[in-house]
């Protein structure tokens, strides 16, 4: 081997909601001399890299543009490469995983006894808070006060943001680093007790305890790794996969093969989701302030569905649109006067929606539509309808229909015009944002990939420590609940390294 | 950097693109210019396989016109364009469903991808203090 050879301890993969948070909870070993490095294969975004241009934000921030498709292209996914991963660009909600969610994923050892004390350390470690009144604009207030008026479950989502201006664009990386993302919170918690960030250090391969990585250069003006472009090897006696549910799993098939687990991949699920749109009659307050401020979880046990409100920008809006034409572009001339509602249908976790590693060394995704998970939609198309009606809009534009717009005197038609019939799989724009699973906890390595401390099954020194642990959808925005297994697995790393 | 645009693509897909999205049509020599380029730069770095998908569903869409309608796409009138394009955006298969999705992104991405297109629209950042 010519590459030149780092030892390390510990060596961290990633460094979004799961490795962040391993690499800080084992910073303070780095004070009894022990080494601990993060790679991350993107860079560390400044302030002034946000230039709040939708196109070139997604560019910069996620793979793909933020569109990377299935196999079946029927389903983009973004996820981002960033210091900080996807943490840089979600909207900061902070929801811990129910009971009933963590009794259906039925891992022993995972219940809100063990994981509540984590979530807690996180909330505040975060600023996890509830925005005040005054700071929620009339897209958050009106979806609320429909909710309520149609006696719907409606919460307040708490939010992780400190100084936020409600510049209106989360997914595009907070401009002023509102949010307290693991690049905000834990990283620099990190470094500051010793731990090594190597940014622009893409994984290849793990070699029994190597590392195998390339580090590249900035694309542009972000700080370069203090390791020169090239080829290097991190040896380390302990390995946490923390690169998110597409490349934990890919990693370690091109690592270790596929056969000696056969959930690797597997069981994938992702929350896909659709947005929705009701024009108001009048302009309203919609892209300024926090974009997602209310859920409303009435349809989770019965229909499989949550509803969010949100605000994209005007190209995420268009291509989320169903259709072309005139109607497409009055549409978009209203944007100040519409309202927005997201559909997050909770997926099963089959077996054959799966992550494999493609040709080019890329995550290939393999993802069928369940029936149930397309009737989640059409039934949640269907209320979100009545929430916009409900909040006074004018026209809908809803999906799942064979006419553009919806108008109120049709309120009453809704279950006959948004119907199964048609919603055709590959015409509506369906995208998936919390990307789970692939590397499932459990105790039967026949059905899963690691144990409930996170180490990969019959690998003593490999550990995952992402979303890919999710045996089934967690039902709510993931973070919080990936921050809170990490701190489990680093909890068993700790004790090991500490035991030594 | 892999041009996806050429001259002769760059025909076929624009004639589609103003049906797509209308506002296309009455776009500046400067919004147009800044349409190909997000077009261009967001498929650089697409393979050629993707490339070339593309282009066939574009030849696709003339030769379906050509056998619904009896003529090339662009020599029909605006009401028949419409007609061939919802044949694809409604269609019982699924890959030509898929196909026209990829073609009326791309499509979308040249019209509200622009930034000076924002005031039109109505959306307008807020100052950070």
């Amino acid at each position: 081997m010519s590459e030149k050879v780092f030892d390390y301890d510990v060596v961290i993969i990633g460094s979004g909601a799961g490795g962040g948070t391993i690499a800080k909870e084992l910073s303070p070993l780095c004070q009894k001399g022990l080494k601990v490095a993060l790679l991350e294969w993107g860079g560390s975004f400044e302030k002034k890299h946000n230039t709040r241009n939708e196109i070139e934000m997604a560019t910069r921030y996620y793979f793909e543009h933020g569109g990377l498709q299935t196999k079946q292209n029927d389903l983009t996914l973004a996820f981002a490469k960033a210091v900080g991963g996807t943490t840089t660009v979600y909207t900061g909600t902070s929801l811990k995983a129910s009971a009933s969610v963590l009794n259906r994923w039925a891992v022993p050892g995972i219940d809100l006894d063990d994981l509540n004390p984590r979530y807690e350390k996180y909330i505040q470690e975060n600023g996890v808070h509830l925005n005040s009144p005054e700071e929620i604009n009339e897209n958050n207030q009106l979806f609320y006060k429909a909710c309520k008026k149609l006696g719907y479950k409606v919460e307040q989502f708490p939010v992780n943001t400190r100084g936020c201006q409600g510049l209106g664009t989360c997914n595009l990386g907070c401009a002023v680093h509102a949010k307290q993302g693991t690049a905000a919170v834990q990283i620099p918690a990190a470094k500051k007790n010793g731990v090594d960030v190597f940014p622009f250090c893409k994984v290849e391969k793990i070699k029994d305890h190597d590392v195998l990585v390339t580090v590249s250069a900035p694309c542009f003006d972000q700080e370069p790794s203090s390791l020169a472009p090239g080829v290097y090897c991190f040896r380390a006696s302990k390995i946490v996969l923390a690169a998110g549910a597409l490349f934990s799993p890919i990693l370690l098939e091109k690592s270790f093969g596929n056969r000696k687990w056969p959930a690797l991949g597997r069981y994938f699920t992702c929350h896909p989701a659709l947005i929705l749109t009701g024009e108001h009659q009048r302009p309203i307050t919609n892209f300024v302030g926090h974009p997602k401020s209310y859920y409303c979880d009435e349809f989770t046990e019965s229909h499989r569905f949550v509803l969010e409100t949100c605000m994209y920008f005007p190209f995420t809006l268009a291509k989320n649109i169903c259709g072309f034409g005139e109607e497409l572009d009055d549409l978009m001339k209203h944007y100040a006067h519409l309202q927005m509602i997201l559909v997050l249908a909770i997926d099963e976790a089959r077996a054959e929606n799966r992550v494999r590693l493609g040709r080019n060394g890329m995550p290939k995704v393999f993802y069928h539509f369940s029936e149930s998970t397309i009737q989640s939609f059409v039934k949640a198309i269907q209320e979100s309808a009545r929430i916009f009606f409900a909040a006074g809009v004018r026209r809908v534009h809803a999906p799942a229909m064979d006419q553009f717009f919806i108008f109120p005197f049709e309120q009453k038609k809704i279950d006959s015009l948004i119907t199964r019939e048609h919603f055709k799989l590959g015409k509506i724009s369906i995208t998936a944002a919390h990307l789970m699973g692939g590397c499932r906890m459990g105790e039967d390595p026949r059905v899963s990939v690691t144990n409930s401390w996170g180490r990969v099954h019959g690998l003593n020194h490999v550990f995952v420590a992402d979303a890919s642990l999710f045996p089934k959808a967690v039902e709510i925005n993931p973070y919080l609940t990936i921050m809170a297994l990490a701190d489990r697995v680093a909890e068993g790393i700790k004790k090991e390294l500490e035991g030594k | 950097m892999r041009v996806f645009l050429t001259p002769k693509t760059l025909r076929r897909f624009e004639i589609i693109q103003s049906v797509l999205v209308p506002r296309f049509a009455s776009f500046s020599n400067e919004q147009i210019l800044e349409s190909r380029c997000l077009i261009n730069s967001i498929l650089a770095g697409k393979s050629f396989f993707i490339h070339l998908k593309i282009k066939f569903f574009l030849v696709f869409i003339d030769f379906v016109s050509w056998i619904v309608a009896g003529n090339f796409f662009r020599k029909l009138n605006h009401a028949k364009q419409t007609r061939i394009l919802n044949l694809f955006f409604n269609s019982p298969i699924a890959l030509l469903r898929i196909g026209f999705w990829g073609v009326n992104t791309l499509a979308k991405l040249g019209v509200y991808g622009q930034v000076s297109f924002y005031p039109e629209i109505g959306y307008q950042q807020r100052e950070i203090k």
